[in-house]
């Protein structure tokens, strides 16, 4: 075998597949963050169904209808937060879609397993006028920015997903 | 060409056929196949040549 053909295997069977590998990660996390990409999984249709209903009084659907969040609604809200918050999520996604295809043991009833982080609806709200100066916030301001008091204890329903 | 080089190009090739589907529309699916199979299949094809490769220049008396 000549020198050029090694050369040519190295770049098919060493180089291409790092670029192949790397733009498929990159390409498919980004479009996984997309809301019709969570409505992939049957699992989710009740809470898609709800998403969509422009009668629907759940803050998710609130949120969706009035385009409160422009973009990746599921994933704004469901994405943790700071340095390691996005890999986290990305890699519990995973074992989502693994308990789906049945390669891990999959819940009756589909649960958050840790409460909602309450930085979750600070990240949008809360540098907001609204949101900082309401008589209601200001008087727990201190327990809500300790993560002792969540939004949603106050703000309900989060999901009206129906026939759940 | 040898047996080697032969398989490390299957394995890499099987490797690009499932990246295409995730590339051209992602889905859960498609997105599990080549974490779960694509990768490891790049993985394996470039083992098998760095094997190959080590494997010829020994026999060369490089190494």
């Amino acid at each position: 075998m000549s020198t050029r053909e090694k050369l040519l295997l190295l770049i098919v069977l060493g180089v291409a597949p790092v670029l192949v590998g790397l733009a498929t990660f990159a390409l498919s996390f980004q479009r996984a963050e997309q809301v019709s990409f969570c409505a992939d999984c049957h699992t989710m249709t009740p809470w898609i169904e709800d998403l969509h209903n422009p009668n629907s009084k759940s803050l998710a659907a609130m949120h969706f209808n009035n385009r409160w969040i422009l973009n990746d609604q599921c994933y704004t809200c469901h994405a943790n937060y700071g340095f390691l918050g996005p890999i986290r999520t990305k890699l519990e996604s995973m074992g989502h879609v693994a308990r789906y295809y049945g390669l891990m043991k999959m819940p009756q009833q589909i649960t958050l397993t840790k409460p909602f982080p309450t930085a979750n609806c600070l990240q949008c709200h809360g540098q907001a006028a609204n949101w900082k100066n309401n008589p209601a916030h200001v008087a727990v301001m201190k327990p809500i920015l300790a993560g002792q008091l969540s939004c949603v204890t106050c703000h309900q329903p989060i999901h009206t997903p129906p026939k759940v | 060409m040898p047996t080697l080089v032969e398989a490390a190009l299957i394995c890499s090739g099987l490797g690009f056929l499932l990246a295409m589907p995730c590339i051209i529309q992602t889905t859960p699916i498609t997105m599990m196949v080549f974490f779960f199979f694509g990768v490891p299949l790049f993985g394996l094809g470039f083992l098998l040549y760095a094997y190959w490769v080590f494997k010829d220049l020994r026999e060369h008396g490089v190494i």
